[in-house]
């Protein structure tokens, strides 16, 4: 159920350079969050930032009544976002979209493919698959070994992780997408789920289409409203006509939309 | 709680002056989470047409200094589809839906307000100010021989109250009002967005698909609240005003300009459930200062 309610911030830290993670206590919007949803979140009272920002449910605690968001500071929202302080309110709505769809080949291992921010979504999917006692296998690129958030919590949680950088600073010297792509070659199988930049979506839609593998990808669009009523965050579809990322998605199969 | 109701001509009674501006909450269905629909002056739906439209390719909506740009570009499944799916729910929850539709040709508007013609639909806002559309839209409202034309047309065609929203990007706002007011509209709103364009620096590129998009929000409230008080003071027929409210302040300051109800736009997507909080505002504001909306409304002291 959706709802318009105040979270309190527990802390927001600088995971990595220009990466921030902002815990929110907020037990009445936690209570229905499913992994790959997002909240809009508006920042500041005045018209500087009038829009609020879609950011994906990076942890969701539901004991705790906590939500965590993983954010890179990539705008004049996102900075205002990383200065608020613990026990200030943030005003959310959500949670919004429809989160990672079930499995549908839930005994084969999962592949998780992230590129840099697109990690943000990934962290609750591997909560849940890992809880629903799925192997799941990580390939994760990011721009430099700083820029890595999380390595040692997948790895906690039993997730196989293998690491990308564009300098070749940590883990394999390229991208996730090839790292997937070197699995494949050697004949893994399994269910692809995708969150990163869109060549990197492209490039993940077009190696499972090839591997004939199910694959769930992740959008980001720009967005007004986020839940549907604007019709602002178009996606092609494969089939003619445009998807809203905001209630169609964030998740789409890799076979009903265009890049 | 105060008598709020106003009466925008032809039996369109609300039950209060705030309405929310067509594109900006969908259906209506789209916001139950977040209030009673049915407690709102009125919803007035997305922009339909007679046939489905697929909209404009994306980047579609970009955040500007307190403002937005959109080009959505019409986007909707076309007016059967919303009659069949959309109309009986908005029925059922007993809300107060008013139609916008836009056509390429006079005669896609005639067939469409003819097709509406029908219980559930409490009137029609003929839309003649699009601007993010290559026929029809605004091209019908930026002059007074075609806006005079098509709301004409209409007027011979439908029984229904019809609210006739105009477009800003004209010379004088004034003259169009006056052709529709003469060709037969019971109200007018305005205004519809001001055509901008935002643009990338780092990629030398347009930032929205359709390169010229409608600019809404704060931004744009003082030339709203302008034009609608030039439109107020010249025509008889009540006015309903809108562009860049935000708070139960700003569509109070609509009012005191002469507009006999206001429409909620791009606040929406700020806040759903704004549109509620600016109804209880209103009345607050009247209560506390002890007039009824009819003495407040129009009551500028020049």
């Amino acid at each position: 159920m959706q709802v318009k309610a105040m979270g309190t911030v527990l802390f927001n830290q600088e995971e990595a350079p220009g990466i921030f993670r902002l815990r929110l206590h907020c037990p009445v919007l936690v209570e229905s969050s499913l992994p790959g949803q997002f909240v809009q979140v508006k920042i500041g009272n005045d018209y500087s930032h009038l829009l609020r920002k879609p950011i994906s449910l990076h942890q969701i605690n539901r004991q705790a009544g906590t939500l965590d968001l993983l954010y890179s500071t990539v705008g004049k929202g996102t900075v205002a976002l990383s200065t608020v302080l613990p026990n200030q309110q943030v005003d959310l709505v959500g949670p919004l979209g429809n989160g990672w769809m079930k499995s549908i080949a839930a005994d084969s291992p999962a592949l998780l493919v992230a590129g840099g921010i697109g990690v943000a979504p990934m962290l609750a999917l591997a909560e849940e698959l890992v809880a629903e006692g799925r192997a799941v296998k990580m390939f994760y690129g990011a721009r430099t070994q700083q820029a890595l958030v999380g390595l040692a919590e997948y790895e906690r949680l039993g997730v196989d992780v293998e690491s990308a950088t564009d300098d070749g600073t940590y883990g394999f010297h390229g991208t996730a997408v090839a790292l997937l792509e070197a699995q494949l070659a050697i004949g893994v199988a399994g269910e692809i789920y995708a969150c990163g930049p869109r060549p990197m979506l492209r490039a993940v839609q077009s190696l499972a289409k090839q591997a004939g593998l199910p694959n769930q990808l992740s959008l980001e669009e720009y967005m007004a409203c986020g839940i549907g009523a604007c019709l602002g965050c178009a996606c092609a579809k494969s089939d003619g006509g445009y998807a809203h990322v905001c209630t169609d998605g964030p998740v789409f199969r890799g076979e009903d939309v265009k890049l | 709680m105060i008598d709020l109701s106003v009466d925008l001509g032809r039996g369109l009674v609300l039950k209060n002056p705030v309405m929310t501006a067509s594109g900006t909450f969908g259906y209506g269905v789209e916001f139950l989470p977040y209030g009673d629909i049915g407690q709102l002056g009125g919803v007035v739906v997305k922009g339909t047409t007679l046939a489905p439209r697929a909209g404009n390719p994306p980047q579609r909506v970009v955040e500007t200094a307190a403002g937005m740009l959109n080009s959505i570009g019409l986007q909707n499944p076309g007016v059967h589809h919303f009659i069949d799916n959309y109309l009986p729910q908005l029925q059922d929850l007993g809300v107060t839906t008013i139609v916008n539709v836009a056509g390429n040709t006079v005669s896609e508007y005639c067939q469409m307000v003819e097709l509406l013609d029908m219980p559930g639909v409490a009137a029609i806002e003929l839309n003649i100010s699009c601007p993010n559309v290559k026929a029809g839209g605004m091209a019908f409202g930026t002059s007074c021989v075609s806006a005079t034309e098509v709301v004409g047309q209409v007027r011979q065609r439908t029984e229904l109250p019809l609210m006739v929203k105009l477009s800003p990007n004209v010379t004088d706002v004034v003259e169009i009002a006056k052709a529709v007011e003469a060709a037969g509209a019971d109200s007018i709103s305005l205004v519809n967005t001001f055509l901008g364009m935002a643009v990338d620096l780092r990629s030398r590129r347009p930032v929205l698909g359709n390169v010229v998009a409608g600019l809404s929000g704060p931004a744009i409230k003082p030339l709203a609240l302008r034009m609608v008080w030039q439109v107020a003071r010249a025509v008889k027929v009540p006015v309903v005003g809108l562009g860049g409210i935000m708070s139960a302040e700003d569509a109070l300051e609509f009012l005191l300009c002469g507009a006999s109800a206001v429409q909620i736009g791009t606040a929406n997507f700020v806040d759903p459930t704004i549109s509620w909080q600016i109804v209880a505002g209103i009345a607050a504001h009247l209560e506390r200062i002890g007039m009824t909306l009819e003495e407040f409304t129009g009551s500028l002291q020049l």
